[in-house]
């Protein structure tokens, strides 16, 4: 009975609701004539697609930056990357790994920026992080049309300039990932492998970097800055480096989720795209100030999940569509639930 | 308890302030309609001409078989109606007073009201004016009916919306 | 004593503190003969705007006097107005008594939802506007919940004009037809080419007064206490708490008037996006006013709302003359609108670090504001 407690006192009640929620609509599948392995299917694939978008929350977290609302930083890096492999040409494998190659400059320069700044302004991270977001991706709008690109793929047509608001990878890097190793159980259950396995080393990735001494040495930044600070860190080192691979990590996440999805959003498409995110590393587990591996992969299951099933389960239940203010009301709910919690050391 | 007190009553004035606001406030269109009625056992004929003035807001002619529309607010009312005939001579007048609550549609029925009937004002329907069709050639029929007045117009349909 | 404004340092620091609205007057300054319009064309439209938009933005001025920030829960109170105007369009009232009506119901709505985002917000101390930032979004939510599902369902709803053709939930574009510019022109003043709608204009300087007065009694005193350092005011005997709480109810409950006020004037309801807008544009004509996150005053807001709304009319017409593209205008506008919002927040941070770097009470308790 104890440790029923304890286990609903640490994960917290908005946690179960959600799992018992998501649970109970995986279970009314059958009542809805929906069916079970396709849904599963669909709830891994987003899966894949979202992870490294939600993994890019956990450096800056941990460093004490708080929750990364500047994502559409690092996601603006990767779709300068992925444009520049599209106007390039290249196709394939070697196009998605290219367009890791040309966001990564980018990602590091943004990111170091961003680092800087947010030192600056110890204290008010996440709401600056949220504007330096949203301003990037108004910034960028602007740039998406004066910027010279050529393919034809890309740009408007009839003579017009400027790129596309969404531009197909199809011929590109579509699918790459999902279909590397893909497994085939029965008729509609398609694993892809390739996908998962990218994400898995994206996780190991970032496991082993905070196993190192600059990662270890950024979570103690986290935990405690004076503590650490004495011990000779430099603090604000270690926030820049934290932003530069959250930055990083929200880049190859934004084409990871590319070639899955099989268009890249430009203008005002990576507008909101942080707090998905944000939302699903905090039902995952992870609060303002810590955030571990686990946390990414249960929130981003349950998050993606309750997306997935809410629209087929809902709709032949209830005959209403209200998968999209189901996403609203959890999405958000659950970071409120997050700033309004006691934070457990002193400022 | 004098706190109690200022804001129990600010509470009751918010309240009858709503209140008077809503009932004064509700807009009505008033159907004006010049046919034949069949109403408590009795025909009444619909003159030939008539000219309709709702508190005092500029005549509106009608005649038979035609109808009208005009838009009021809140419940109290005062129609003067000159019953004519199809020449513009006023054959009669009458004025009376009405109340409107309810529905927002209501019509007015030139020819009980012509006839000094009680009755003439009632929410709208779509029961038919007369339980028995009007055999040609009697008394009351006018120029070919005007179109049917216009409902409120609806804006154009949403979708779903987030 | 040279008078200090006049020196090279006071020239300076008058620069530094009004570098935003500065820099919006340059922009449109630069930008208005490209856009083509006429004086007399973009005064009228400023003044149609200042009547529509001002109250809105004066509501925002409470809780920066309470120390609570940009107060982003104002898109509640715009929610509260909104739904008094449903209910004042589903029973046929019109005109004035449709307008007073509306604003009345949403008194007590927005007193409610005001009460809560307080109570929240006193949970999540130290991250006041990013809490309320997020908060509107869940409201969002909720509203969703109540109009595109509850009503015309759950809640009935008489006026088959308002629902949409599934048969329950609220159309996307309300036609505000009965009430539409109902308090603008009751009176309205001609002043050669300009046309002013006297009441809305009265209504609006009530409203200044009464912030004027307000700072004065004793509320308003305990609220600027508050907001200058929670500590001392704590240690003097004020109940910070409820002051707190009492600034955003007022701010909601004034937001929510603001918002009928809006749309009376434009004359549709967006039922689903008006409200969103409506907060984000507040916030940064006010930031553009030369207002600080910790510092707001009225000439803020009309200030704000003229340069703010100015650029919104030039921008698009200005973009296509000066670079070919109407929509790189617009882009540069909603540039523009965030970046000022991000340069306000930094600017205020970096105050803030300078402040508790300058050690002493100048702490507000919970540390800082995120």
């Amino acid at each position: 009975m104890d440790r029923i407690r304890e286990f609903i006192a640490e994960t917290g009640w908005p946690r179960i609701i959600i799992a018992l929620f998501l649970l109970s609509l995986f279970l009314a599948t059958p009542a809805a004539r929906v069916r079970l392995d396709s849904s599963i299917s669909d709830t891994l694939i987003r899966f894949g697609m979202n992870g490294v978008l939600v993994l890019a929350m956990v450096p800056m977290i941990q460093s004490g930056c708080g929750l990364n609302f500047g994502l559409p930083l690092g996601i603006v890096a990767g779709l300068l990357g992925g444009v520049i492999t599209i106007e390039i040409g290249l196709s394939g494998f070697v196009a998605f790994l290219a367009a890791i190659a040309f966001a990564t400059p980018f990602a590091v320069v943004f990111g170091w920026g961003y680092g800087r700044l947010l030192n600056r302004v110890k204290g008010s991270e996440m709401m600056i992080a949220t504007y330096v977001g949203f301003s990037s991706v108004a910034f960028m709008c602007m740039m998406w049309l004066l910027l010279p690109f050529k393919s034809p793929n890309m740009i408007w047509g009839y003579g017009g300039t400027g790129l596309r608001t969404t531009i197909s990878v199809e011929g590109y890097y579509l699918w790459v990932l999902n279909d590397f190793l893909a497994l085939r159980i029965g008729e509609d259950l398609r694993v892809p492998v390739g996908m998962f396995l990218f994400f898995a080393l994206m996780c190991l990735l970032v496991w082993s970097f905070f196993r190192t001494k600059t990662g270890t040495a950024l979570t103690a930044v986290g935990s405690n800055p004076e503590y650490a600070r004495a011990s000779g860190i430099d603090v604000d080192r270690m926030r820049t480096i934290s932003v530069i691979l959250s930055t990083w990590l929200g880049a190859v996440g934004i084409l990871v989720y590319q070639q899955s999805f099989g268009f890249i959003q430009l203008y005002m498409g990576p507008f909101y795209m942080a707090f998905p995110a944000v939302a699903a590393i905090l039902i995952g587990g992870a609060s303002v100030h810590k955030a571990d591996i686990p946390n990414v992969l249960v929130g981003t299951f349950l998050f993606q999940g309750i997306l997935t099933m809410t629209p087929s389960v809902m709709n032949s239940l209830i005959q209403t569509d209200m998968s999209e203010v189901i996403r609203i009301v959890v999405s958000n709910g659950m970071i409120l639930y997050a700033l309004t919690r006691k934070t457990r050391r002193a400022s | 308890m004098r706190r109690l007190l200022i804001r129990s009553l600010t509470v009751a004035v918010a309240v009858l302030l709503g209140v008077y606001l809503f009932i004064f406030g509700r807009g009505y269109t008033l159907i004006l309609d010049n046919n034949a009625v069949d109403l408590g056992g009795t025909r009444y004929p619909a003159p030939a001409a008539a000219e309709i003035v709702v508190d005092r807001r500029g005549g509106i002619e009608i005649f038979a078989r035609e109808r009208d529309t005009i838009s009021l607010k809140g419940p109290f009312h005062r129609v003067e109606l000159r019953v004519m005939d199809r020449g513009g001579k006023v054959l009669s007048t009458v004025s009376r007073n009405f109340t409107l609550t309810g529905s927002p549609t209501h019509e007015l029925l030139v020819a009980p009201l012509a006839a000094g009937a009680a009755g003439f004002i009632r929410e709208f329907s779509d029961e038919p004016l007369l339980s028995a069709p009007v055999p040609a050639g009697s008394p009351g029929e006018g120029p070919v009916p005007a179109p049917a007045p216009a409902g409120a117009g609806g804006p154009s349909p949403g979708g779903t919306g987030p | 004593m040279k008078n200090p404004r006049f020196t090279r340092a006071g020239a300076a620091a008058f620069l530094m503190d009004n570098a935003v609205p500065l820099l919006f007057v340059l922009i449109s300054a630069v930008a208005i003969p490209f856009s083509g319009f006429s004086a007399v064309y973009l005064i009228q439209e400023l003044l149609v705007r200042l009547a529509r938009n001002s109250f809105l933005v004066l509501a925002l001025l409470v809780p920066i006097m309470a120390g609570m920030g940009l107060n982003f829960g104002m898109t509640l109170g715009a929610m509260a107005g909104e739904i008094g105007l449903l209910f004042v369009i589903n029973h046929h009232i019109t005109g004035v008594h449709g307008v007073a009506l509306a604003m009345l119901l949403s008194v007590p709505l927005s007193a409610l939802v005001g009460w809560l985002t307080g109570i929240v917000l006193n949970k999540a101390k130290g991250r006041e506007m990013v809490t309320s930032f997020i908060l509107a979004f869940f409201a969002n939510g909720i509203y969703q919940l109540m109009v595109l599902y509850g009503m015309g369902s759950i809640i009935p709803v008489g006026n088959p004009a308002l629902v949409l053709s599934r048969g329950y939930g609220i159309r996307n574009a309300v036609n505000l037809v009965e009430i539409r510019q109902a308090l603008d022109n009751l009176i309205l003043v001609r002043l050669g080419p300009f046309s002013i709608p006297l009441v809305t204009v009265l209504v609006i300087t009530g409203m200044c007064l009464f912030i004027l007065l307000f700072r004065r009694t004793k509320l308003g005193q305990d609220m600027r206490a508050v907001g200058g350092d929670m500590a001392i005011a704590e240690a003097a005997g004020i109940d910070v708490e409820r002051t707190r709480t009492l600034s955003i109810v007022i701010s909601t409950v004034l937001a929510g008037i603001g918002m009928i006020v809006y749309l009376q004037n434009v004359g549709t309801l967006n039922t689903y996006n008006s409200h969103e807008q409506v907060g984000m544009f507040s916030i940064a004509a006010l930031l553009v006013g030369g207002a600080s996150v910790s510092r707001a005053g009225i000439a803020n807001v009309f200030l704000g709302v003229c340069l703010f709304h100015l650029m919104f009319i030039i921008s698009p017409t200005a973009g296509k003359n000066l670079i070919g593209s109407a929509m790189l205008g617009e882009y540069f506008r909603v540039f523009i609108s965030y970046g000022v919002i991000s340069v306000a927040l930094v600017l205020y941070a970096l105050r803030r670090q300078r402040g508790r770097a300058g050690a002493s009470p100048g702490e507000t308790a919970g540390g800082g504001e995120s």
